[in-house]
């Protein structure tokens, strides 16, 4: 979690800060962001003024049209990397319970709803695969999403018949809904992170999250049993990606047995940027929306700039290892401060 | 003849002095044991003359020739070499991997010679009567006290000429144990000069030919064997003056039976305990290092499975209803771990996480799971103010604090938790003298509120100043129940050895 200014010495600030809590909860949030936002601003700027088109309503409607998806998945990554977990199915997991979406509408003839519930509970019971061997077993939760990575794949072409299927244009509406030109999946995934972030910084289950992810043992030895809560981080990263997978198709109006291909580090790698600590305990869910805009908007940026895939891929990478290097100084500065 | 080590004036201090102006002598095809209580600096003593820590002052001599070792590779080139107390073990490795990782026989190129490496582990395994054990054999199927032979195995295959063993059949049978003694004679008439630390008094009367007390970081005797019986070892172990504290505490007075304890067993350490806590109560767990206390105490929590055993609260049974911390926690007991760092505290969380922690589930959950963040606050400041626990704020991290007032955080979650019973595992370890007090302060006046504190510390002193009763544990036995006022040093110490005995 991000922690506020405090300033030590002094029990008048600790007063103060005691009186305006909440307010000071939401500044901490705000305070987490900066930097992100800053690097945004720059970035857009840059792009603005080095791109003839940059500032554009196509350049914002595609970036828009494109986070969704991300988004979503980051918020179920951002839980998974808290609880110092990893989920590398994603992106299958995602392809499976598009598959799902796709037969229910086509094959079984159900209502969009009743589809798009099959498809997240799809997303949910890998989860649920994920989380009750991770936890039951003890294993890392590396190798059994791993595992999972390669069953969901394999599920999602059985699901598919290992073909990319139209499936018409009722998916599609989902994506007709507009408001200042932004889709309904945008709205979406901008609920979930809000949502995602309030229940990280105020309930008892985020609270959860931050001490199994700092000491899973100090956590259990408090009567609080890690297991159940870990299993419903994998359950919400799986749900999330099923409801992923809907935005997806809604897209593309098909379903891809090869959709999310590499999802599942993209996905890592923008939680990374928005500060979430791989060794857990730590992490933000408004800041990983700000690592997938990150990511988003240098992309299309440098397409912009003509750049072709391998410097794109050059780019975001020394990007994403520049972020971690940031995020180790301040870490380390916050710890000297914590020992002052 | 120059002794084959000479010590002056060694002196070492952590927090507080753990070695204090200790000279000492071995002789070459000697075997010197040194005893002492838990915490008397016999395993600092060893550390020093085998390199592994630096004195603050003194100085020392091998052979007649000044020897400062500054890590251990210089004293192992000194012929100085130790066989430590815990495993140093690769699991992962095989057995004569590890027994020769550092000098591995290679070829040219350096690949490793298997064919000699097995035959060197073949030999260093039959001097230990391990001649069965299949040197390829990974070392993470080994038993304990198997592991433990391979430790000694590696440290007799060196050449040297001083060999220190810590407690070096502690996981041993009686039968290894044998061949073990066996093999310290062959040192022995081959010159080798040989310190030996061990709980095990017959042992010790059996194959030192002198023995030095350590108390305190002192030095306090040292003698030819034929001159002194177990029963005096452990009266110079604990021949200090009583402190004051343990007069000073008042009488507490005991009310009805909190928790009632029978037959707990949870093997291969805890071995049908069972005692009963009164209301207003501290009881303490008394024995020696490995002696099953902390294993009691999780067994009790629920940290650990239990094999048998029947819990009461409050004349209760709760026995079935009580299989992990969670069910603990819900049935009003509190647990202060023994290591604050790896399972008490969130380090680099605020102080305020840490108090409120064992509260998430209980005062703190709000409507629909939300966490009473003010209240938390409210809390969290609460606990400090009234434990004066020293911070900046209540956000300060953990981490940072120091040793008392980070074990104050962790008692502050307890007392939040409005715990009946609390067990304290090492409530002061690694603490300075002030914070001391104070923790034995609350815990006085946690018991004083009519609950009970169960208090398992290897600081006999700190025992004395604030239990009521004392029970003492060998071996995994509850041996004997001991009253205020009505124990001394030398019974208690007589009954945590009582078990040991070979």
């Amino acid at each position: 979690m991000l922690k506020g200014a405090v300033q030590p010495d002094s029990p008048a600030a600790a007063g103060a800060a005691k009186a305006s809590r909440r307010k000071s909860q939401a500044r901490e949030i705000l305070e987490g962001c900066l930097g992100l936002l800053v690097v945004l601003v720059i970035l857009v700027a840059f792009f603005g003024f080095s791109t003839a088109h940059f500032f554009s309503l196509t350049t914002f409607d595609s970036i828009a049209n494109q986070i969704p998806t991300a988004v979503l998945i980051a918020v179920g990554m951002t839980y998974v990397l808290i609880i110092a977990g990893i989920d590398l199915s994603v992106g299958s997991v995602l392809a499976v319970s598009g598959g799902v979406l796709g037969i229910a509408i086509m094959r079984w003839h159900w209502p969009l709803w009743a589809a798009a519930l099959a498809c997240t509970g799809t997303g949910g019971l890998c989860g649920l695969i994920n989380g009750a061997l991770t936890v039951r077993f003890r294993l890392p939760s590396f190798i059994v999403t791993l595992g999972m990575l390669e069953a969901a794949r394999g599920a999602a072409y059985l699901v598919t018949n290992s073909q990319t299927q139209y499936i018409g244009s009722e998916i599609a509406k989902v994506n007709d809904v507009n408001l200042f030109g932004l889709s309904l999946p945008f709205f979406l995934a901008v609920i979930v992170v809000i949502a995602g972030q309030l229940v990280l910084s105020g309930t008892i289950f985020g609270r959860y999250l931050i001490g199994i992810g700092t000491n899973e043992e100090a956590v259990r030895l408090s009567g609080i049993a890690p297991g159940p809560v870990k299993v419903m981080v994998f359950v919400l990263s799986g749900v999330l990606a099923g409801l992923a997978a809907i935005t997806y198709c809604a897209r593309l109006a098909s379903v891809d047995p090869n959709a999310g291909e590499g999802f599942e580090l993209s996905a890592i790698a923008a939680v990374v940027i928005g500060g979430t600590s791989l060794m857990g305990g730590r992490g933000s869910v408004v800041n990983s929306f700000f690592g997938v805009l990150v990511i988003s908007v240098l992309e299309n940026g440098l397409a912009q700039l003509g750049a072709q895939e391998p410097v794109k891929r050059l780019v975001t990478g020394a990007v994403i290892i520049a972020a971690v290097v940031v995020d180790f100084y301040r870490t380390r500065t916050r710890a000297k401060e914590g020992l002052r | 003849m120059a002794p084959l080590l000479q010590t002056e004036g060694l002196t070492k201090s952590y927090a507080g002095p753990v070695l204090s102006d200790v000279s000492f002598e071995l002789q070459p095809g000697e075997v010197h044991a040194l005893v002492g209580e838990n915490g008397a600096g016999k395993s600092t003593f060893c550390g020093i003359v085998a390199g592994l820590r630096t004195p603050d002052s003194g100085r020392m001599w091998l052979q007649g020739r000044p020897y400062a070792p500054a890590n251990k590779r210089v004293a192992e080139a000194h012929g100085v070499r130790i066989v430590l107390q815990e495993l140093n073990l690769i699991e992962t490795l095989s057995v004569s991997e590890n027994l020769f990782f550092d000098q591995l026989p290679h070829t040219l190129g350096g690949w490793i010679s298997r064919a000699s490496l097995r035959e060197a582990a073949r030999n260093a395994l039959g001097r230990v009567g391990l001649s069965e054990l299949d040197p390829d054999a990974p070392v993470s199927g080994l038993g304990i006290g198997q592991k433990q032979l391979v430790e000694i195995a590696a440290g007799l295959a060196r050449q040297c000429r001083l060999l220190i063993l810590d407690e070096p059949t502690a996981a041993l049978t009686p039968a290894d144990a044998e061949r073990l003694f066996l093999q310290i004679q062959k040192l022995k008439d081959a010159g080798v000069g040989i310190i030996y630390i061990s709980h095990h008094l017959e042992e010790v009367l059996r194959l030192a030919d002198r023995v030095s007390v350590l108390r305190d970081g002192r030095r306090v005797a040292t003698r030819p064997r034929g001159e002194l019986t177990a029963d005096e070892m452990i009266r110079l172990m604990v021949g200090r003056a009583l402190d004051d504290t343990a007069a000073r505490a008042e009488k507490r007075s005991a009310g009805p039976v909190l928790l009632e304890v029978q037959n707990l067993s949870a093997p291969p350490r805890v071995r049908e305990v069972s005692f009963a806590l009164h209301r207003g109560e501290i009881l303490g767990f008394a024995g020696l290092m490995g002696a099953g206390r902390t294993e009691t105490v999780r067994a009790l929590f629920g940290a650990d499975p239990r094999q048998t055993g029947k819990i009461l609260l409050d004349g209760r049974d709760v026995t079935a209803g009580l299989h992990s911390p969670t069910d603990a926690v819900r049935l009003g007991i509190g647990f202060l771990t023994e290591d604050r760092k790896s399972q008490g505290l969130l380090l680099d969380k605020p102080v305020r996480l840490n108090i409120s922690l064992a509260q998430l589930n209980g005062d703190l959950r709000g409507p629909a799971g939300a966490l009473r963040r003010q209240r938390e606050v409210a809390a969290a400041q609460t606990w400090v103010d009234r434990l004066a626990i020293r911070c900046a704020s209540i956000e300060q991290i953990a981490g940072s604090l120091s040793g008392g007032n980070q074990q104050k955080a962790v008692l502050a979650r307890w007392l939040y938790r409005n715990c009946q019973v609390l067990i304290c595992d090492e409530p002061t370890r690694g603490i300075d003298v002030g914070a001391k007090s104070e923790i034995y302060r609350l815990l006085d006046q946690f018991a004083r509120e009519g609950k009970g504190v169960l208090v398992v510390s290897s600081d006999l002193k700190e025992l004395l100043a604030l239990c009521d009763r004392i029970a003492v544990i060998s071996a995994g036995r509850l041996v004997e129940t001991f009253e205020r006022g009505k124990w001394t040093e030398d019974q208690i110490m007589s009954a945590a050895f009582s078990e040991m005995k070979v």
